[in-house]
């Protein structure tokens, strides 16, 4: 199949013109607040760069994270990556179904050869019951990643429940499930390099920058402590807050629809998550850049973080949840900025212990 | 030199974000015209910036003489500054929604300048339907019009 040599060539099939191309470049640079002449040093290579094998695979999942980038209204630049990429196979996405679909995922990977192909997981992996909560073609879910895996470039899991085990995982975690980084941790399936690209679902500029980083240098960007990229993860909800002045001026909503609520006060005491919570909401938004959640009234779920469908009320003050009570709100509201970075080292702290006692 | 610009009045009183912005407009300007390569301010990444800090750095900097409009996959908005060679270019997607924005110090700003990839397919289209409207010619369809040039251009 003579198909287009370079992701150039393929672009001028697809009638996108330059510059577009260079718009979505300028696009990428801004949102993961690279250097503006990134914009032009990743319009040059691209351009040049081969199409990337990519092999999709969707696990215990709801297809969120696929609805994320995919239901921006296309055109989209974010929607645009499907162009840059070579999806060899994706469920949802593929037309092939039954055989045919599972055959196309192993042409994929004889063809791209070992290191040739990059893999991405959406939805965590079950594996109480021998895998048999989830299983595709006979195969589990389990066994599909590790055969995958085997001679991948390196993987990205999109979304929480691969990042993390996200909804699946949460207590008391009926199917067993795991994340894409506890089973290479345990050597049940092959180690490669990943990348976390967290969230329920994950910001679709997030999902897409990931890939064009990738794309643009052959290897995976700077990554923070959970293996998620710095560029989009390196501050909080809070940091980049626009109602943070308040929290530092101490104006608090007390209740939703009180009087601080109406005149949009900070949401820290009605169980905002911002400040423990690493993503980019804040400053790229959602539905193509209408809001974020606080911009809508309601605190930050804390949706890009390990575990956080557990970590106590979505309506309860962190530091309720850190210090068992709220006697540590009045010190929070009149410290301001150092109550978040505490309430942020309170948080890891509290995660490493967790990860210490289900590992024991 | 139109409206804004060096005849805004008063310049001894803004904020500071303006006021550094201002400056380092002015270094990479300078960059530029000693011969450097065309620099860009990425606004959205400067969340000192409040709204209002934005729209008087945009009055202070004034209108020059050109405008654009480019639609590649949704507009790209270029309005030259009072100060030559000082753009401010906005990015908005298909559905309109601003995806980026920033000042561009460049002689031409790059999405403006016809890429030549584009221009060598539109030439090929070009070249392709010739043949079509010669032949239109030759069966005497439009009166009074006289022989088609021949067409030359250099493979390189």
């Amino acid at each position: 199949m003579a198909g287009p040599s370079t992701l150039g060539d393929f672009l001028l099939q697809r009638g996108i013109s330059r510059r577009g191309f260079m718009k979505f470049c300028t696009a990428m640079a801004s949102a993961m607040a690279m250097p503006p002449s990134f914009a032009r040093d990743m319009a040059a290579n691209l351009e040049t760069a081969k199409r990337q094998s990519v092999i999709w695979l969707s696990f215990q999942e709801c297809t969120g994270c696929t609805e994320s980038l995919t239901r921006s209204h296309s055109p989209t630049l974010e929607s645009l990556i499907f162009d840059f990429i070579s999806l060899d196979y994706h469920h949802t996405l593929q037309a092939a179904s039954g055989h045919a679909a599972e055959k196309a995922r192993e042409e994929a990977m004889e063809r791209a050869g070992e290191g040739g192909y990059l893999v991405v997981v959406d939805g965590s992996i079950p594996t109480g019951a021998g895998g048999a909560y989830s299983t595709i073609a006979g195969m589990t879910n389990l066994q599909m990643l590790a055969e995958t895996l085997e001679n991948a470039a390196a993987v990205v899991s999109v979304g929480t429940c691969a990042a993390f085990g996200g909804i699946p995982y949460a207590d008391p975690n009926p199917t067993d499930a795991r994340s894409v980084e506890s089973l290479m941790a345990n050597g049940h399936v092959p180690s490669k390099p990943l990348i976390n690209v967290s969230g329920c679902p994950p910001v679709p500029v997030v999902i897409s920058g990931t890939f064009a980083h990738y794309l643009t240098f052959g290897q995976i960007p700077e990554l923070d402590h959970y293996n998620r990229p710095k560029a989009f993860f390196g501050d909080t909800i809070h940091d980049r807050c626009y109602r943070r002045p308040f929290y530092d001026q101490g104006k608090m909503a007390k209740s939703f629809d009180d009087e601080g609520a109406r005149k949009g006060w900070c949401l820290y005491e009605v169980g905002c998550k911002g400040p423990t919570t690493y993503n980019a909401c804040a400053t790229a938004k959602w539905n193509n850049g209408t809001s974020f959640p606080i911009e809508s009234g309601h605190g930050c779920l804390g949706c890009s973080e390990p575990n956080f469908w557990d970590a106590g009320s979505f309506y309860k003050p962190l530091s309720a949840g850190m210090w068992g009570e709220a006697e540590g709100l009045a010190a929070a509201a009149a410290v301001g900025v150092a109550a978040g970075a505490g309430a942020a080292w309170g948080h890891r702290r509290r995660h490493a212990q967790a990860q210490e006692e289900s590992q024991s | 030199m139109s409206a804004g610009g060096l005849e805004a009045e008063d310049w001894s009183q803004l904020p500071a974000p303006v006021i550094s912005l201002l400056q380092e407009i002015a270094v990479r300007l300078d960059r530029l015209v000693s011969g450097g390569e065309p620099e860009a301010i990425d606004l959205r990444a400067l969340p000192i910036m409040t709204e209002e800090d934005l729209q008087q750095l945009r009055d202070l900097l004034g209108t020059g003489e050109v405008t654009a409009t480019v639609q590649a996959m949704g507009a790209t908005e270029l309005e030259e500054t009072a100060f030559p060679g000082v753009w401010w270019a906005t990015y908005f997607g298909a559905d309109g929604d601003m995806v980026a924005e920033r000042i561009e110090m460049a002689w031409v700003p790059d999405i403006l300048v016809a890429q030549a990839a584009d221009v060598r397919t539109g030439l090929q289209q070009l070249v392709e339907r010739l043949p079509e409207a010669a032949e239109a010619d030759r069966e005497g369809g439009a009166e009074g019009a006289g022989e088609v040039p021949p067409v030359r251009w250099s493979d390189d």
